[in-house]
């Protein structure tokens, strides 16, 4: 690469503001360009600190212990399904660590093995479903629903999950389905005796069911 | 609890989590955590997607921790870029790019100490102040590319101009904000002394 086309690249690659392909070939041009890096050093301090300018928010208490409880599923204990799974599930990287357990078996899967964390101890549960290959994955009062070999949902329609408790239905998100393996963050509390289910409805959702669900879990 | 790696740099801790120390890296969450929740929603404009790229991003650095070059900067970078890129990633699968105010929240830090949260109030305040110096088109491209998550040329055809002048802003700015930052006297980081 002669001319500055590629040089011109660093503040936007640095601000992450370059399609795909662009950053890979700026990547590969980082390599070979000394010039490149040291000025890439630079340019990402100033766009780093621009982190500290966004409004403040307070992450919710769980947010820790769900990181802690993934990291120490990927690590010392490195499940083989756990790479593949991965590859996979581009979202939701955690969840689905988690989730990983939960499929290869291990219904009830406590995590305070290492307590040196106190804070960080969080016991995760897989409860299954009926209708589908796949269990939900609770942790504290949120949770995941992973589901195996489930065909993507037709054209204009959607799957939805949803939380029913003393026979009334919330929904907690759509997917398209599709996939060998997939994870849903389920977007609503998950209190203790609920049931998760999963309904096809019209693209974009419902807000209540309309037809008897097909994907049923056991009472969480 | 106490934070049993509170007097070790960012790198130091950055290095142990690269030996599988899980305390490393509850260290760098409770330091890191709560910028990385701020940015991620400030991008996504979603309480939960931003949680989602906070956790992908602590697993990233959990991977990756082995592979970090001090020699190409700082570790707060490396972990703030890590989180940045996820958010972006994420703010681009799911098309939320809006430009809709941001609902409130609370500006308080779980996990923070009232100095940990002074720093933080005192960092947000200097790179405000260095952003405002910027020149509006300068500060409005680099606000929407690093914020917003646009591509420059989702840029050049959102603000009507060459890409050529989108990147140049981009690069002016970006260099003037690092003259502007590094112009006056700060600490690196609130936990080495």
């Amino acid at each position: 690469m002669g001319d500055d086309a590629v040089h011109d690249l660093t503040a936007a690659y640095a601000l992450d503001a370059l399609e795909l392909e662009e950053a890979r070939g700026y990547e590969e041009h980082l390599a070979g360009c000394e010039r490149c890096r040291e000025e890439l050093v630079a340019l990402q301090g100033a766009a780093g600190a621009l982190a500290y300018a966004a409004p403040p928010a307070r992450p919710p208490g769980e947010l820790r212990g769900r990181i802690l409880a993934a990291a120490r599923a990927e690590r010392p204990n490195d499940l083989r399904s756990l790479r593949t799974y991965r590859r996979r599930t581009a979202g939701f990287a955690a969840v689905a660590a988690v989730a990983a357990c939960a499929v290869v078996g291990l219904a009830a899967w406590n995590v305070s093995l290492h307590n040196r964390l106190d804070r960080a101890q969080v016991a995760l549960r897989g409860v299954p479903l009926t209708g589908a290959k796949g269990s939900v994955v609770v942790s504290g009062g949120s949770g995941a629903l992973v589901v195996s070999d489930l065909a993507p949902a037709p054209a204009g329609k959607t799957y939805e999950a949803w939380v029913v408790e003393d026979g009334r239905a919330s929904p907690a998100g759509t997917f398209a389905g599709g996939g060998r393996t997939i994870v849903i963050r389920l977007r609503r509390a998950l209190p203790a005796g609920a049931v998760v289910a999963v309904t096809l409805e019209r693209a974009g959702g419902a807000p209540q069911p309309t037809q008897k669900p097909f994907i049923t879990s056991a009472p969480l | 609890m106490p934070r049993a790696l509170a007097h070790l740099s960012d790198e130091a801790v950055v290095a142990l989590c690269a030996r599988s120390d899980e305390v490393a890296l509850a260290e760098l969450y409770d330091r890191f955590g709560g910028v990385a929740y701020g940015l991620a929603r400030r991008i996504l404009r979603d309480d939960l997607l931003a949680e989602d790229a906070v956790q992908e991003a602590f697993l990233a650095i959990w991977r990756g921790a082995a592979r970090f070059v001090p020699e190409r900067g700082k570790a707060s970078t490396w972990i703030l870029t890590l989180v940045h890129r996820r958010a972006v990633d994420l703010v681009r699968r799911e098309q939320r790019r809006a430009v809709e105010a941001l609902p409130e929240s609370v500006p308080d830090l779980t996990t923070a100490t009232a100095e940990d949260e002074l720093w933080l109030r005192l960092e947000r305040e200097r790179v405000q102040a260095a952003l405002a110096k910027l020149p509006d088109q300068q500060r409005e491209a680099i606000e929407l590319a690093y914020y917003g998550g646009f591509t420059q040329s989702e840029l050049a055809e959102r603000l009507g101009e060459p890409l050529g002048t989108i990147k140049s802003r981009m690069f002016t700015g970006l260099a003037r904000l690092r003259e502007l930052l590094e112009g006056e006297a700060w600490a690196t980081t609130p936990f080495t002394t």
